[in-house]
Protein backbone atom coordinates (compact mmCIF):
# COMPACT_ATOMS: atom_id res chain seq x y z
CA UNK A 1 0.00 0.00 0.00
CA UNK A 2 1.38 3.40 -0.97
CA UNK A 3 1.88 5.86 1.86
CA UNK A 4 0.11 8.83 0.22
CA UNK A 5 -2.89 6.66 -0.65
CA UNK A 6 -3.01 5.38 2.91
CA UNK A 7 -2.95 8.99 4.14
CA UNK A 8 -5.83 9.89 1.85
CA UNK A 9 -7.87 6.90 3.05
CA UNK A 10 -7.25 7.81 6.70
CA UNK A 11 -8.27 11.43 6.03
CA UNK A 12 -11.45 10.22 4.31
CA UNK A 13 -12.11 7.87 7.21
CA UNK A 14 -11.58 10.69 9.69
CA UNK A 15 -14.02 13.14 8.07
CA UNK A 16 -16.56 10.35 7.61
CA UNK A 17 -16.34 9.21 11.22
CA UNK A 18 -16.45 12.81 12.39
CA UNK A 19 -19.70 13.36 10.46
CA UNK A 20 -21.15 10.28 12.16
CA UNK A 21 -20.08 11.02 15.71
CA UNK A 22 -20.54 14.78 15.84
CA UNK A 23 -24.33 14.55 16.26
CA UNK A 24 -23.86 12.38 19.34
CA UNK A 25 -21.26 14.79 20.74
CA UNK A 26 -23.56 17.78 20.21
CA UNK A 27 -26.50 16.11 21.94
CA UNK A 28 -24.27 14.89 24.79
CA UNK A 29 -22.75 18.31 25.33
CA UNK A 30 -25.66 20.67 24.83
CA UNK A 31 -28.72 18.47 25.32
CA UNK A 32 -31.77 18.90 23.11
CA UNK A 33 -34.18 21.81 23.62
CA UNK A 34 -37.85 20.83 23.36
CA UNK A 35 -38.44 22.61 20.08
CA UNK A 36 -35.44 20.89 18.51
CA UNK A 37 -36.48 17.52 19.89
CA UNK A 38 -39.84 17.86 18.18
CA UNK A 39 -38.12 18.87 14.95
CA UNK A 40 -35.77 15.88 15.17
CA UNK A 41 -38.67 13.41 15.37
CA UNK A 42 -39.35 14.12 11.71
CA UNK A 43 -35.80 13.73 10.42
CA UNK A 44 -36.04 9.93 9.91
CA UNK A 45 -39.14 10.11 7.72
CA UNK A 46 -37.48 12.90 5.71
CA UNK A 47 -34.27 10.97 5.14
CA UNK A 48 -36.09 7.74 4.28
CA UNK A 49 -38.31 9.52 1.77
CA UNK A 50 -35.30 11.26 0.23
CA UNK A 51 -33.62 7.89 -0.20
CA UNK A 52 -36.66 6.43 -1.98
CA UNK A 53 -38.37 8.95 -4.21
CA UNK A 54 -35.56 10.32 -6.45
CA UNK A 55 -34.39 6.77 -7.25
CA UNK A 56 -37.85 5.89 -8.49
CA UNK A 57 -38.80 9.15 -10.21
CA UNK A 58 -35.53 10.33 -11.76
CA UNK A 59 -34.21 8.15 -14.56
CA UNK A 60 -31.39 9.26 -16.83
CA UNK A 61 -31.19 12.63 -15.11
CA UNK A 62 -34.80 13.73 -15.50
CA UNK A 63 -38.16 13.17 -13.86
CA UNK A 64 -40.04 10.44 -15.67
CA UNK A 65 -43.66 9.89 -14.77
CA UNK A 66 -45.14 7.39 -17.18
CA UNK A 67 -45.33 3.79 -18.28
CA UNK A 68 -41.77 3.90 -19.61
CA UNK A 69 -40.37 4.27 -16.09
CA UNK A 70 -40.12 0.67 -14.87
CA UNK A 71 -38.70 1.67 -11.49
CA UNK A 72 -41.69 3.90 -10.81
CA UNK A 73 -44.23 1.23 -11.80
CA UNK A 74 -42.44 -1.47 -9.82
CA UNK A 75 -42.05 1.01 -6.97
CA UNK A 76 -45.84 1.46 -6.82
CA UNK A 77 -46.26 -2.32 -6.73
CA UNK A 78 -43.58 -2.58 -4.03
CA UNK A 79 -45.25 0.21 -2.03
CA UNK A 80 -48.53 -1.71 -2.08
CA UNK A 81 -46.78 -4.88 -0.89
CA UNK A 82 -44.87 -2.91 1.75
CA UNK A 83 -48.11 -1.34 3.00
CA UNK A 84 -49.95 -4.68 3.15
CA UNK A 85 -47.23 -6.94 4.53
CA UNK A 86 -44.48 -4.77 6.12
CA UNK A 87 -42.16 -7.53 4.95
CA UNK A 88 -38.78 -6.65 3.44
CA UNK A 89 -38.19 -10.01 1.74
CA UNK A 90 -41.60 -10.04 0.06
CA UNK A 91 -41.45 -6.38 -0.95
CA UNK A 92 -37.96 -6.64 -2.42
CA UNK A 93 -38.81 -9.94 -4.13
CA UNK A 94 -42.05 -8.75 -5.71
CA UNK A 95 -40.53 -5.37 -6.60
CA UNK A 96 -37.46 -6.87 -8.25
CA UNK A 97 -39.67 -9.39 -10.06
CA UNK A 98 -41.82 -6.53 -11.33
CA UNK A 99 -38.81 -4.57 -12.63
CA UNK A 100 -37.39 -7.60 -14.43
CA UNK A 101 -40.76 -8.53 -15.89
CA UNK A 102 -41.27 -4.97 -17.17
CA UNK A 103 -37.77 -4.91 -18.64
CA UNK A 104 -38.12 -8.34 -20.23
CA UNK A 105 -41.42 -7.49 -21.90
CA UNK A 106 -40.26 -4.02 -22.92
CA UNK A 107 -43.49 -2.73 -21.40
CA UNK A 108 -44.35 0.90 -21.99
CA UNK A 109 -41.51 1.69 -24.37
CA UNK A 110 -42.28 3.24 -27.72
CA UNK B 1 -32.25 -2.94 27.58
CA UNK B 2 -35.61 -4.29 28.66
CA UNK B 3 -35.11 -7.54 26.79
CA UNK B 4 -34.29 -10.73 28.63
CA UNK B 5 -32.61 -13.73 27.00
CA UNK B 6 -35.28 -14.64 24.46
CA UNK B 7 -35.73 -10.99 23.56
CA UNK B 8 -32.00 -10.63 22.95
CA UNK B 9 -31.97 -13.72 20.76
CA UNK B 10 -34.89 -12.50 18.73
CA UNK B 11 -33.27 -9.06 18.36
CA UNK B 12 -30.24 -10.72 16.80
CA UNK B 13 -32.27 -13.07 14.64
CA UNK B 14 -34.56 -10.29 13.45
CA UNK B 15 -31.59 -8.08 12.61
CA UNK B 16 -30.07 -10.87 10.53
CA UNK B 17 -33.29 -11.52 8.63
CA UNK B 18 -33.80 -7.80 7.99
CA UNK B 19 -30.22 -7.14 6.93
CA UNK B 20 -29.45 -10.03 4.60
CA UNK B 21 -31.89 -9.08 1.81
CA UNK B 22 -30.47 -5.56 1.85
CA UNK B 23 -26.96 -6.92 1.34
CA UNK B 24 -28.13 -8.18 -2.06
CA UNK B 25 -28.95 -4.60 -2.96
CA UNK B 26 -25.52 -3.41 -1.83
CA UNK B 27 -23.72 -5.89 -4.10
CA UNK B 28 -23.69 -3.89 -7.35
CA UNK B 29 -22.44 -0.77 -5.53
CA UNK B 30 -19.56 -2.65 -3.88
CA UNK B 31 -18.58 -4.20 -7.20
CA UNK B 32 -18.88 -0.92 -9.08
CA UNK B 33 -16.70 0.76 -6.44
CA UNK B 34 -14.04 -1.97 -6.62
CA UNK B 35 -14.00 -1.93 -10.42
CA UNK B 36 -13.71 1.88 -10.51
CA UNK B 37 -10.96 1.69 -7.89
CA UNK B 38 -8.98 -0.75 -10.02
CA UNK B 39 -9.55 1.48 -13.05
CA UNK B 40 -7.89 4.44 -11.30
CA UNK B 41 -5.06 1.99 -10.50
CA UNK B 42 -5.61 1.63 -6.79
CA UNK B 43 -4.00 -1.54 -5.48
CA UNK B 44 -6.31 -4.34 -4.22
CA UNK B 45 -5.21 -3.74 -0.64
CA UNK B 46 -5.89 -0.01 -0.94
CA UNK B 47 -9.38 -0.63 -2.30
CA UNK B 48 -10.20 -3.00 0.56
CA UNK B 49 -8.57 -0.73 3.18
CA UNK B 50 -10.78 2.13 2.05
CA UNK B 51 -13.90 -0.01 2.58
CA UNK B 52 -12.67 -1.08 6.02
CA UNK B 53 -11.66 2.39 7.23
CA UNK B 54 -14.22 4.67 5.54
CA UNK B 55 -17.20 2.24 5.39
CA UNK B 56 -19.36 4.61 3.34
CA UNK B 57 -20.46 3.64 -0.15
CA UNK B 58 -21.28 7.13 -1.41
CA UNK B 59 -18.03 8.64 -0.12
CA UNK B 60 -15.91 5.88 -1.61
CA UNK B 61 -17.67 6.13 -4.95
CA UNK B 62 -17.12 9.90 -4.99
CA UNK B 63 -13.43 9.41 -4.13
CA UNK B 64 -12.66 6.92 -6.89
CA UNK B 65 -14.66 9.00 -9.37
CA UNK B 66 -12.66 12.12 -8.50
CA UNK B 67 -9.39 10.17 -8.76
CA UNK B 68 -10.10 9.64 -12.45
CA UNK B 69 -8.75 13.17 -12.81
CA UNK B 70 -5.17 13.10 -11.51
CA UNK B 71 -5.16 16.91 -11.24
CA UNK B 72 -7.66 16.85 -8.35
CA UNK B 73 -5.80 17.75 -5.14
CA UNK B 74 -6.21 15.50 -2.12
CA UNK B 75 -7.64 18.31 0.00
CA UNK B 76 -10.49 18.89 -2.47
CA UNK B 77 -11.23 15.18 -2.48
CA UNK B 78 -11.37 15.00 1.32
CA UNK B 79 -13.54 18.13 1.54
CA UNK B 80 -15.92 16.68 -1.05
CA UNK B 81 -16.15 13.46 0.95
CA UNK B 82 -16.94 15.51 4.06
CA UNK B 83 -19.79 17.24 2.21
CA UNK B 84 -21.17 13.92 0.95
CA UNK B 85 -21.28 12.89 4.61
CA UNK B 86 -23.30 15.87 5.87
CA UNK B 87 -26.48 13.84 6.15
CA UNK B 88 -24.78 11.71 8.85
CA UNK B 89 -24.81 14.75 11.10
CA UNK B 90 -28.60 14.93 10.90
CA UNK B 91 -28.87 11.18 11.38
CA UNK B 92 -26.63 11.29 14.44
CA UNK B 93 -28.46 14.20 16.05
CA UNK B 94 -31.82 12.51 15.52
CA UNK B 95 -30.60 9.16 16.88
CA UNK B 96 -28.57 10.44 19.84
CA UNK B 97 -31.49 11.49 22.12
CA UNK B 98 -32.66 7.87 22.12
CA UNK B 99 -29.24 6.72 23.36
CA UNK B 100 -29.10 9.24 26.20
CA UNK B 101 -28.43 6.58 28.80
CA UNK B 102 -25.64 4.74 27.02
CA UNK B 103 -21.97 5.36 27.73
CA UNK B 104 -19.61 7.45 25.66
CA UNK B 105 -17.68 4.42 24.21
CA UNK B 106 -20.93 2.73 23.17
CA UNK B 107 -22.08 5.91 21.43
CA UNK B 108 -18.69 6.15 19.74
CA UNK B 109 -19.17 2.60 18.41
CA UNK B 110 -22.77 3.32 17.39
CA UNK B 111 -21.48 6.24 15.34
CA UNK B 112 -19.00 4.08 13.43
CA UNK B 113 -21.72 1.70 12.22
CA UNK B 114 -24.23 4.42 11.34
CA UNK B 115 -24.96 4.05 7.64
CA UNK B 116 -28.21 4.79 5.80
CA UNK B 117 -29.31 1.17 6.13
CA UNK B 118 -28.57 0.57 9.83
CA UNK B 119 -30.07 3.98 10.66
CA UNK B 120 -33.24 3.25 8.71
CA UNK B 121 -33.70 -0.24 10.17
CA UNK B 122 -33.12 0.88 13.76
CA UNK B 123 -35.26 4.02 13.60
CA UNK B 124 -38.03 1.87 12.12
CA UNK B 125 -37.76 -0.68 14.93
CA UNK B 126 -37.56 2.14 17.46
CA UNK B 127 -41.07 3.29 16.53
CA UNK B 128 -42.44 0.27 18.38
CA UNK B 129 -39.76 -1.07 20.70
CA UNK B 130 -37.53 1.84 21.69
CA UNK B 131 -33.92 1.88 20.60
CA UNK B 132 -32.75 -1.74 20.41
CA UNK B 133 -28.99 -1.62 20.70
CA UNK B 134 -28.41 -5.33 20.10
CA UNK B 135 -30.47 -5.14 16.94
CA UNK B 136 -28.51 -2.06 15.85
CA UNK B 137 -25.07 -3.59 16.34
CA UNK B 138 -26.09 -6.83 14.64
CA UNK B 139 -27.21 -4.85 11.60
CA UNK B 140 -24.02 -2.80 11.72
CA UNK B 141 -21.78 -5.86 11.94
CA UNK B 142 -23.53 -7.63 9.08
CA UNK B 143 -23.26 -4.55 6.85
CA UNK B 144 -19.61 -4.04 7.79
CA UNK B 145 -18.63 -7.65 7.06
CA UNK B 146 -20.82 -7.71 3.97
CA UNK B 147 -19.48 -4.45 2.53
CA UNK B 148 -15.87 -5.56 2.95
CA UNK B 149 -16.45 -9.08 1.67
CA UNK B 150 -18.28 -7.72 -1.38
CA UNK B 151 -15.49 -5.19 -1.95
CA UNK B 152 -12.96 -8.03 -1.95
CA UNK B 153 -15.15 -9.99 -4.35
CA UNK B 154 -15.32 -6.96 -6.61
CA UNK B 155 -11.54 -6.54 -6.50
CA UNK B 156 -10.83 -10.12 -7.54
CA UNK B 157 -13.80 -11.00 -9.74
CA UNK B 158 -15.09 -7.58 -10.81
CA UNK B 159 -13.37 -7.79 -14.18
CA UNK B 160 -15.53 -10.82 -15.03
CA UNK B 161 -18.69 -8.76 -14.65
CA UNK B 162 -19.31 -6.46 -17.58
CA UNK B 163 -22.01 -4.35 -15.93
CA UNK B 164 -22.69 -4.64 -12.19
CA UNK B 165 -26.04 -2.92 -12.74
CA UNK B 166 -27.19 -5.31 -15.49
CA UNK B 167 -29.60 -6.81 -12.96
CA UNK B 168 -31.79 -4.09 -11.44
CA UNK B 169 -30.33 -4.65 -7.97
CA UNK B 170 -30.21 -0.91 -7.30
CA UNK B 171 -33.98 -1.28 -6.93
CA UNK B 172 -33.49 -3.28 -3.71
CA UNK B 173 -32.57 -0.26 -1.60
CA UNK B 174 -35.58 1.97 -2.34
CA UNK B 175 -37.87 -1.08 -2.05
CA UNK B 176 -36.45 -1.83 1.39
CA UNK B 177 -36.82 1.77 2.51
CA UNK B 178 -40.45 1.67 1.34
CA UNK B 179 -41.12 -0.99 3.97
CA UNK B 180 -39.19 0.92 6.61
CA UNK B 181 -41.00 4.22 6.01
CA UNK B 182 -44.52 2.70 6.29
CA UNK B 183 -44.89 2.77 10.11
CA UNK B 184 -44.10 6.49 10.04
CA UNK B 185 -46.97 7.26 7.70
CA UNK B 186 -49.81 6.83 10.18
CA UNK B 187 -50.00 10.40 11.52
CA UNK B 188 -50.53 13.66 9.65
CA UNK B 189 -47.30 15.42 10.66
CA UNK B 190 -45.25 12.49 9.34
CA UNK B 191 -47.31 12.19 6.16
CA UNK B 192 -46.91 15.89 5.37
CA UNK B 193 -43.21 15.70 6.27
CA UNK B 194 -42.81 12.80 3.83
CA UNK B 195 -44.60 14.69 1.04
CA UNK B 196 -42.36 17.69 1.65
CA UNK B 197 -39.27 15.48 1.57
CA UNK B 198 -40.42 13.83 -1.67
CA UNK B 199 -40.79 17.14 -3.50
CA UNK B 200 -37.64 18.66 -2.00
CA UNK B 201 -35.56 15.54 -2.71
CA UNK B 202 -36.60 15.35 -6.35
CA UNK B 203 -35.96 19.06 -6.95
CA UNK B 204 -32.73 18.88 -4.99
CA UNK B 205 -31.50 15.81 -6.85
CA UNK B 206 -32.17 17.59 -10.14
CA UNK B 207 -30.66 20.98 -9.34
CA UNK B 208 -28.19 20.61 -6.45
CA UNK B 209 -24.78 18.97 -6.60
CA UNK B 210 -23.95 15.72 -4.83
CA UNK B 211 -26.01 14.55 -1.90
CA UNK B 212 -27.31 17.92 -0.74
CA UNK B 213 -30.80 16.81 -1.70
CA UNK B 214 -30.97 14.40 1.25
CA UNK B 215 -29.92 17.08 3.74
CA UNK B 216 -32.30 19.71 2.32
CA UNK B 217 -35.20 17.25 2.14
CA UNK B 218 -34.70 16.11 5.73
CA UNK B 219 -34.40 19.68 7.08
CA UNK B 220 -37.53 20.89 5.29
CA UNK B 221 -39.48 17.74 6.12
CA UNK B 222 -38.62 18.11 9.80
CA UNK B 223 -39.66 21.77 9.77
CA UNK B 224 -43.02 20.90 8.22
CA UNK B 225 -43.55 17.93 10.54
CA UNK B 226 -42.81 19.99 13.64
CA UNK B 227 -44.99 22.88 12.44
CA UNK B 228 -47.95 20.58 11.75
CA UNK B 229 -47.51 18.85 15.10
CA UNK B 230 -47.43 22.21 16.85
CA UNK B 231 -50.55 23.33 15.02
CA UNK B 232 -52.46 20.17 15.86
CA UNK B 233 -51.43 20.54 19.48
CA UNK B 234 -52.56 24.15 19.68
CA UNK B 235 -55.82 23.25 18.03
CA UNK B 236 -56.36 20.46 20.53
CA UNK B 237 -55.59 22.88 23.36
CA UNK B 238 -57.99 25.43 21.93
CA UNK B 239 -60.61 22.72 21.50
CA UNK B 240 -60.48 21.85 25.15
CA UNK B 241 -61.15 25.45 26.12
CA UNK B 242 -63.77 26.34 23.53
CA UNK B 243 -65.23 23.10 22.22
CA UNK B 244 -67.74 24.75 19.85
CA UNK B 245 -65.35 26.68 17.70
CA UNK B 246 -62.96 24.17 16.28
CA UNK B 247 -65.19 21.25 15.43
CA UNK B 248 -65.54 21.86 11.74
CA UNK B 249 -62.15 20.72 10.53
CA UNK B 250 -60.61 18.92 13.48
CA UNK B 251 -58.25 16.30 12.10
Amino acid sequence: MRFEVFLMIVAMGAVTYLSRVIGFVIVRTFGVPRAVARWLTYVPVGILTALIVPTLLIRDGRVQIGLGNHYLLAGLVAAAVAYKTRNVFLTVGVGLGAVMLLQATGFGIG
Amino acid sequence: MKHHQTGAQSSTRLALSHTLPIIIGVTPFAIAYAVLGSAVSLQPLEIIAMSMIVFAGASQMVAVTMMQDPAVPMLLLVVTVALVNLRHLLMGVSMAPHLRHTSRPVQAAVAFFMIDESYALSMNRMQRFGFDIRYYFTCGAVFYIGWNALTAMGVFFGSLISDPFALPLDFVMPATFLVLVMPFLSQWPNILAALTAAVAAVLGALYLPGYWYIVIAAVLAAAVGAAVEGRLERRKGAQQHQPEEDRIDAV
